[in-house]
């Protein structure tokens, strides 16, 4: 192979790598808005006809999530919660005993009296694994995950 | 009592202990695209290989002599010796004295983050650099000199080293310093392995085996051969295109120094193959392995061990299989790579399967490197801001606030999961290819300008694909 040929064929490679980079990238976005049709056209015939699952195109409430501690132990493990990029992390944490409650990246910490509760509601600006726990006895009580838009 | 479920269900390792946050696993798409461009990358890279050996000589120019006169003299050397020993020093007294929280204490980012992954950097763009900065190597030059001032000559070492042992003493302390940060270390529930404390007891045990075995075989040549620092450093700056040459500073092919490093050394590529499955088992201990992991662990606590116990023996067992995982691909490749040699060519007495790895070692450092910043380079980023803001002026944690720096934290937004991700990627697609090209050009010197280069450097393209998919298999997978 002549030199201007390899030339040739190393720059089609970086143009393919190129495409073929904003081509997969672009199908990864797709698939949310495709949802949201779909959901939507799924509430339309519900309103047409019978549907048999009246449950499933109700556009789900955003539930906050409960954290219960007891003696100082999160009931049921370590909590996994998802957010999005640009929602809000929220969740509640009821404890049977006082502490402060670290919601770590985001370094938010809100204290939580004995046998109450406290209710985090940060914006999720920022994108990653990230760890609560109750800051005393550095036991972890929810891993939240905020992915990217 | 906390059931053996509960305290591995978070195993959490020490760099991640530091953070208060993790990466996101790669996303399909990403994972989909590396793969494919591997591929990609690997035939292109077959298609317009090279026909003479571009790396088998290593020029090197020096530099402008003013160069090396302002950087390369005895106060430069005497003050980056000064700082290195006074780090030292700092980690042993912040390990000893400070808090006991590992984010909040200088000792353990320092040594696992600063040091450990930061020269690993530096190293690549502008060579051996630890080596002014090595505190031991420091110490004993300024023990040797003051021994020469009083007794009018340099001090013979005690011993010969043995130059079969070559890099191994290296490489086994390159697996226990990586065994004390992500086996011992590992933090179960409620239970910190790795404490600052340790680190700085740590610290004191390894400088002192580090002198005795310098005054034993001469420091110069434990520098070279068996201070896990200094060698897996300079294994690094083997890559850059800097080096150091009878005392001038000169430019120099990137990547030409690295078979030169490995060169006939027994050991080099025991450090190398270390390296790249420490970052594996790393990787896999949360992702792929770690639900074996629980069922040892399970077994073992069943069997009557305490909670650390169980975490260090199944730790321990797993980070020795993972090693062996990755040497077993490794001489799988060389093994099939022999084959090809052994049915054709005449020289099959020469190229024995241990020569073959030896002369092909060079080829995975920059695999050992893509692995390192595909997995770490958050880390660093984002400890790198504690270093030089709160660390900087509170090392011990005790509210000080010497540089005025006591207030700045780690901003998370510095990067987007999406940068870090592209970088991982990057990573491992840029160290698959030189690797690669690598091999490839010590493939036309073993072999001549012949098809038997390229057929034997079918089984190396195995390899590296191998270790490229698994770099990115790993990524891909969340954390458990």
């Amino acid at each position: 192979m002549s030199a201007t040929a390899k030339l040739a064929v190393a720059g089609l490679t970086v143009v393919a790598a190129g495409v073929l980079f904003f081509v997969l990238q672009g199908d990864e976005d797709q698939p949310q808005p495709a949802a949201v049709a779909q959901t939507t056209s799924t509430t339309d015939s519900g309103g047409d006809g019978q549907k048999p699952e009246p449950d499933k195109p109700k556009p789900e409430p955003p539930e906050v999530a409960t954290i219960e501690i007891e003696g100082g132990q999160p009931v049921g493990g370590v909590e996994e919660l998802s957010f999005s990029e640009g929602e809000a992390i929220r969740f509640v944490v009821e404890s049977d005993v006082a502490g402060h409650v670290h919601l770590h990246g985001y370094d938010v910490i809100q204290d939580v009296a004995a046998g109450d509760s406290t209710e985090f509601d940060v914006p999720a600006t920022i994108t990653g694994v990230f760890e609560a726990e109750l800051e005393d006895s550095a036991v972890p009580i929810a891993e939240i995950t905020v992915e990217p838009n | 009592m906390h059931s053996i479920a509960e305290l591995g269900g978070d195993l959490l390792l020490v760099g991640h202990a530091l953070v208060g946050r993790q990466d996101l696993p790669l996303p399909e798409w990403l994972f989909i695209y590396g793969a494919v461009m591997v591929l990609i990358v690997s035939f292109v890279g077959i298609a317009i290989a090279w026909r003479r050996t571009l790396f088998a000589q290593q020029p090197w120019r020096p530099l402008p002599s003013w160069v090396s006169a302002a950087l390369l003299n005895p106060v430069v050397e005497a003050v980056c010796g000064a700082l290195g020993v006074f780090l030292l020093g700092l980690v042993v007294w912040s390990g000893l004295e400070g808090t006991e929280a590992p984010d909040r204490n200088f000792s353990i980012v320092f040594v696992f983050v600063t040091v450990w992954l930061g020269f690993v950097i530096l190293s690549v763009l502008f060579g051996d650099l630890f080596r002014a900065f090595n505190p031991w190597r420091a110490i004993a030059r300024a023990a040797g000199g003051m021994f020469k001032l009083v007794a009018g000559q340099s001090p013979p070492p005690a011993l010969r080293y043995p130059e079969r042992f070559g890099r191994w003493p290296a490489a086994v302390g390159v697996g226990a310093f990586v065994w004390l940060e992500l086996v011992y270390g590992q933090s179960g529930f409620q239970a910190v392995g790795l404490t600052p404390h340790t680190v700085a007891v740590a610290t004191l045990a390894y400088s002192a085996y580090t002198f005795v075995a310098m005054a034993l075989f001469g420091s110069e040549k434990w520098l070279e051969r068996g201070e896990a620092f200094s060698v897996y450093f300079s294994m690094f700056a083997s890559l850059a295109p800097l080096e150091v040459r009878e005392r001038r500073l000169g430019r120099r092919r990137p990547l030409s120094g690295a078979s030169a490093w490995v060169g006939a050394i027994p050991g080099s590529l025991a450090l190398i193959l270390v390296t790249i499955g420490a970052t594996t088992y790393d990787g896999a201990a949360e992702g792929v392995l770690a639900t074996p992991i629980q069922s040892v662990n399970d077994w073992l606590a069943d069997a009557g061990l305490g909670p650390l116990a169980v975490l260090r023996i199944s730790g321990s067992l797993f980070f020795a299989a993972v090693i062996g995982f990755v040497a077993a691909v490794f001489w799988a490749g060389i093994s099939g790579m022999h084959t090809v040699s052994a049915a054709a060519d005449e020289r099959r007495d020469e190229l024995t399967t241990g020569r073959l790895a030896q002369r092909f070692a060079h080829a995975f450092i920059p695999i050992a490197l893509a692995y390192l910043l595909a997995h770490y380079f958050s880390l660093v980023v984002f400890q790198e801001q504690a270093q030089f803001g709160y660390l900087l002026s509170d090392p011990l944690g005790d509210g000080s606030d010497i540089f005025g720096t006591a207030a700045n934290g780690i901003d998370y937004g510095t990067l987007s999961a999406n940068a870090i991700w592209y970088v991982q990627v990057g990573a491992l697609l840029v160290g698959h290819m030189v690797a690669l090209g690598l091999g490839h050009d010590r493939a036309l010197e073993v072999y001549g300008d012949s098809k038997l280069a390229t057929r034997s450097q079918y089984w190396m393209l195995a390899m590296m694909i191998s270790f490229t998919a698994l770099g990115l298999a790993l990524l891909s997978q969340a954390n458990q």
